[in-house]
């Protein structure tokens, strides 16, 4: 018995070396979202633009990678926080981004690169 | 800082341990382990618990923090002192035959230091942990640990898929240690689980070691050590690792209290406390705490009448005080899995056989997937059984007919869930399954061996 045992915690051992690590890439995410930290106060509350829907597991994974990048800011959809002047734009297709701002009244503030933008809201 | 505040930690869970653990029984490697590993427990529920009112206070700066956490470590410490000495030891003497203890030991070492550097690469390799780790809990640590205002976004309604309604155990524990740090290293939470896990395994061996003996203590970490799906979580930062710690550790130190000579009611009481733990990690354990504490208070309540219940209730309700308040008062109002459905829908499910069926299925394919072939831990338990046989001996029978309605009444629970869930039953099934097992596993372990003649004392074939 004891030497069944031994032999499952090898297979064990072997398999937890298989297991494929940063699924979701957020170790990326999290360095791509960095300088928003450094911008952005921790009290603030930061809406969430995206061009997918987030029943979709990677978008969901992208929102979710934000609010964990981003915390303790409070990240969510923008129509679930309308009232945040500091807005995350995270696109996955080639959106004009210009477009966008203009579309929902907002400035660029940062482009962050691989569709991740820093937008503000400014009073008028 | 990282390490004054796990010394903060360690040093109020030990000081507390050692006012119920005795330190002089036999084995002393177990009962030293045994206060080890309780001590990890409570220190780190403990100032979750401390950290809590802070947060609600708005008061949780690193120095009042520590503060709080060396005041009550020094209030353990005065009741220590005031006692003169710690609880009384566990005098049943274990027979230790070293012909079957020596290759337990090896192989069990053997199991370790294949399991430790996989373990470590893992966890290294994989720092922020599993979806749920950076998705939800140690998100909820870092609001928690934020300034000013911070802390309500972990109990936001608008995070409802973050489970705000949770129990702050986990998150408040890595939020006060990231505070006193000052930086909100993922060390912390890889380390917090890694602790957990190490603890269970010592947990599972010196309760066994001191009830069972030495080969049994060994072989249950054996077992303990072959379940895949059990290392698996190790490195994945949920709460459902602990959750295990707690459960083990109330049940273990309800098995203690009956052993002859032992403080009894110390003990009892803090069964209490770690089944308020438990209610202070996950939902899950607020059912624990119920069912756990129910029991108890009708076995203490036949064997002492009303004043048996005193230890229990005066051991579980601060924590369990704290936990309804943060339910009742501070978490979010969210639909349990049952939902809010009528009684004729609930029924109407129970009867749905094609739903037992799925979640039967997909039980039996979650129990595959704990090992493979001959050494899955199953099929270790089954040797084991038709080797050793099922022998408790008249008074322990007790102990042992207890731990196992406990999990029974846990087991029916977590069904009851997935027979009558209004969320979509397989990928309830799918993304639950494994972490409710690993919750129950090292609790099930330890009431199987505690019923299982030891192998000291086997038949030789």
């Amino acid at each position: 018995m004891a030497v069944l045992a031994v032999a499952g915690a090898l297979n064990i051992s072997r398999g937890l070396r298989l297991l494929e690590s940063d699924t979701f890439l957020l170790s990326r995410r999290l360095d791509l979202l960095e300088p928003v930290r450094g911008i952005v106060p921790a009290g603030a509350g930061i809406g969430y633009l995206s061009d997918r829907p987030l029943a979709d597991i990677e978008a969901a994974a992208r929102l979710f990678s934000a609010q964990y990048a981003l915390a303790p800011r409070l990240v969510l959809p923008w129509q679930r926080l309308p009232g945040a002047r500091w807005v995350v734009g995270d696109f996955t297709s080639q959106a004009p981004i210009a477009g966008m701002a203009e579309k929902h009244g907002l400035r660029v503030v940062r482009d962050l690169g691989e569709g991740v933008v820093l937008f503000h809201k400014d009073l008028k | 800082m990282i390490l004054v505040a796990g010394a903060v930690t360690f040093s109020l869970g030990f000081l507390f341990v050692c006012l119920v653990v005795p330190a002089e029984s036999q084995p002393r490697w177990a009962a030293l382990l045994l206060r080890g590993t309780l001590a990890v427990g409570a220190g780190i529920g403990l100032t979750s618990f401390l950290y809590f009112p802070l947060i609600l206070a708005g008061a949780a700066s690193p120095a009042v923090v520590i503060a709080l956490d060396l005041a009550a470590a020094a209030a353990c410490g005065l009741a220590l002192r005031r006692r003169g000495s710690s609880a009384p030891p566990f005098d049943r003497e274990m027979p230790v035959r070293p012909g079957v203890a020596l290759p337990a030991a090896i192989a069990t070492l053997a199991s370790l230091l294949l399991l430790t550097p996989a373990i470590a690469a893992r966890a290294s390799g994989h720092p922020h942990g599993n979806w749920d780790a950076w998705s939800m809990w140690n998100v909820r640590a870092k609001y928690l640990a934020g300034p000013g205002d911070t802390w309500r976004n972990a109990v936001s309604p608008e995070l409802i898929d973050k489970h705000s309604d949770y129990p702050l155990m986990l998150p408040a524990f890595i939020a006060r240690t990231w505070e006193i740090a000052g930086s909100t290293s993922t060390l912390v939470p890889t380390v917090t689980g890694l602790v957990f896990f190490a603890a269970v395994l010592a947990l599972v061996a010196a309760t066994l070691a001191l009830t069972r003996g030495t080969v049994a203590a060994l072989v249950a970490a054996l077992v303990l050590l072959a379940n895949a799906s059990y290392i698996g979580e190790a490195t994945a930062q949920y709460a459902d690792i602990p959750i295990s710690f707690y459960y083990l550790a109330t049940l273990a130190l309800v098995i203690l209290a009956g052993e002859p000579g032992t403080a009894r009611i110390r003990l009892l009481a803090a069964a209490g406390v770690f089944a308020s733990m438990a209610a202070w990690t996950k939902d899950e354990g607020l059912v624990f705490s119920a069912v756990c504490l129910a029991a108890l208070l009708v076995v203490e309540g036949r064997r002492s009448g009303i004043r048996g219940w005193l230890p229990v209730i005066c051991g579980a309700a601060p924590g369990l005080m704290i936990v309804l308040y943060f339910k009742l008062a501070v978490a979010p109002r969210i639909a349990t899995p049952l939902g809010t459905q009528s009684a004729t829908q609930l029924v109407g499910k129970l009867v749905d056989w094609s739903r037992h069926a799925r979640s039967l299925e997909a039980i039996a394919g979650e129990a595959g997937w704990l090992g493979e072939g001959a050494t899955h831990p199953l099929v270790l338990l089954g040797i084991l059984a038709v080797t050793l046989r099922f022998r408790v001996e008249p008074e322990r029978r007790g102990r042992v007919i207890f731990c196992g309605s406990v999990l029974a009444a846990m087991s029916a629970a977590y069904y009851l869930v997935y027979a009558t869930t209004q969320a979509d039953l397989g990928w309830l099934l799918s993304t639950t399954l494994a972490r409710i097992g690993c919750q129950l596993w090292p609790a099930f372990l330890l009431t199987i061996f505690l019923a299982l003649k030891p192998a000291d004392q086997a038949p030789r074939h």
